[in-house]
């Protein structure tokens, strides 16, 4: 399985960046840039997730967006040092390319243009929901919000991740988040054993989710954008 | 440091967590128990989770002390002592309401499965007597 940005290129876009990619696999845990550090790679979830997280006064990250296979994340907006943090939350694989390397083969194709634009859309589109989603919705809905999407992104049923990991990335407490899943798991939404969630219905998981949703599903990833544009080309060319 | 368990009481069931927690005091366990219920009311729309409670329960799993989400309201907090104690007291006697509601079905229920096992045991002495 390959990133779906990466997969959406043509042949002549992805030639221009195949010898600079590079192949790695990262653990949960793994942190991809630290606070304050410039950034200079770009990475492209194959599988996995990446959590971008920003630090608030008592030591917490706040999870201000996540990137699955659908996008890539990193020094894609070439600052020279970032406030925030990158965390491989789940772990996978992922292709890496300097941005430097990205940044100049997006000068020369209008698909790869289009790439580092969506992924940069999807941060900020990600960040403004997230802001208004912590300030109004409740505890039990933004929890039913970040399981269902990262299940969504990552097309998988099960979730490896502890209690205490969503409970720091909602900046909700851990006690909270356990009643929460305990919940979840007598409706028969969930169930958690062992450090993985497991959905059971994730229709009904959906339905108990805030709002935040519907304006960051599929149609608006990256990688689904970039296939729209991509097929629109070729109609156009042909 | 002791071991402590929190239930949640909602409207329909009892949510106990799982492998509870440690906290030093009792006192922490109830602050504990404040913050969470204040995690659990906010940004909700009405009034639905002030008859919500936490029952905190000791390592051996008896009950040690109650909160009711509407004593840690947030958004009634501004209100005069008596307007406030008003909300308090309906939410108490919803929170009693619950309880009669959730006794009533496990009644129910238990009065369900007996007469289905003298169901069964009169069907099985009906075929003795064939």
């Amino acid at each position: 399985m390959q990133n779906a940005c990466l997969s959406a290129l043509s042949s002549r876009a992805l030639s221009l960046l195949g010898s600079h990619l590079r192949e790695a696999i990262f653990r949960a845990g793994s942190i991809l840039w630290p606070v304050t550090t410039p950034l200079s790679e770009v990475y492209f979830p194959s599988s996995g997730l990446i959590s971008i997280l920003v630090p608030v006064s008592d030591g917490a990250l706040i999870e201000v967006g996540s990137i699955c296979r659908q996008a890539a994340v990193g020094a894609i907006f070439d600052p020279s040092h970032s406030h925030t943090q990158g965390v491989v939350e789940i772990g996978g694989s992922f292709t890496c390319i300097s941005a430097q390397k990205l940044f100049s083969a997006a000068k020369e194709n209008s698909e790869i243009r289009d790439l580092v634009h969506y992924c940069r859309e999807w941060i900020l589109m990600q960040a403004q929901q997230t802001a208004a989603c912590n300030a109004v919705h409740p505890a039990d809905e933004r929890f039913c919000r970040w399981l269902s999407q990262a299940c969504e992104r990552m097309d998988t049923n099960t979730v490896s991740l502890t209690q205490d990991t969503i409970a720091s990335l909602l900046g909700i407490r851990r006690t909270t988040v356990t009643l929460i899943a305990q919940m979840l798991q007598a409706e028969g939404l969930i169930q958690y054993r062992r450090g993985k969630i497991a959905i059971l219905d994730w229709a009904r998981l959906r339905a108990q989710a805030c709002e935040c949703c519907n304006p960051l599903g599929r149609e608006h990833w990256p990688s689904t954008r970039l296939l729209n544009a991509t097929v629109s080309n070729l109609y156009r060319e042909s | 440091m002791p071991l402590y368990h929190f239930v949640l009481k909602t409207g329909d069931d009892l949510i106990p967590d799982r492998n509870g927690g440690e906290w030093p005091t009792e006192a922490a366990a109830r602050e504990e128990a404040a913050l969470v219920a204040q995690e659990l009311m906010r940004n909700q729309r009405g009034v639905k989770r002030r008859a919500w409670r936490i029952e905190i329960r000791d390592e051996n799993l008896r009950p040690c002390f109650e909160l009711l989400f509407a004593e840690v309201d947030e958004t009634i907090s501004h209100l005069p002592p008596e307007l406030r104690e008003t909300h308090i007291v309906a939410s108490r006697r919803m929170a009693a309401c619950f309880d009669t509601v959730r006794a009533l079905h496990e009644t129910r229920a238990k009065l369900a499965e007996t007469l289905s096992r003298a169901n069964t045991a009169v069907a099985a002495f009906a075929r003795k007597l064939r």
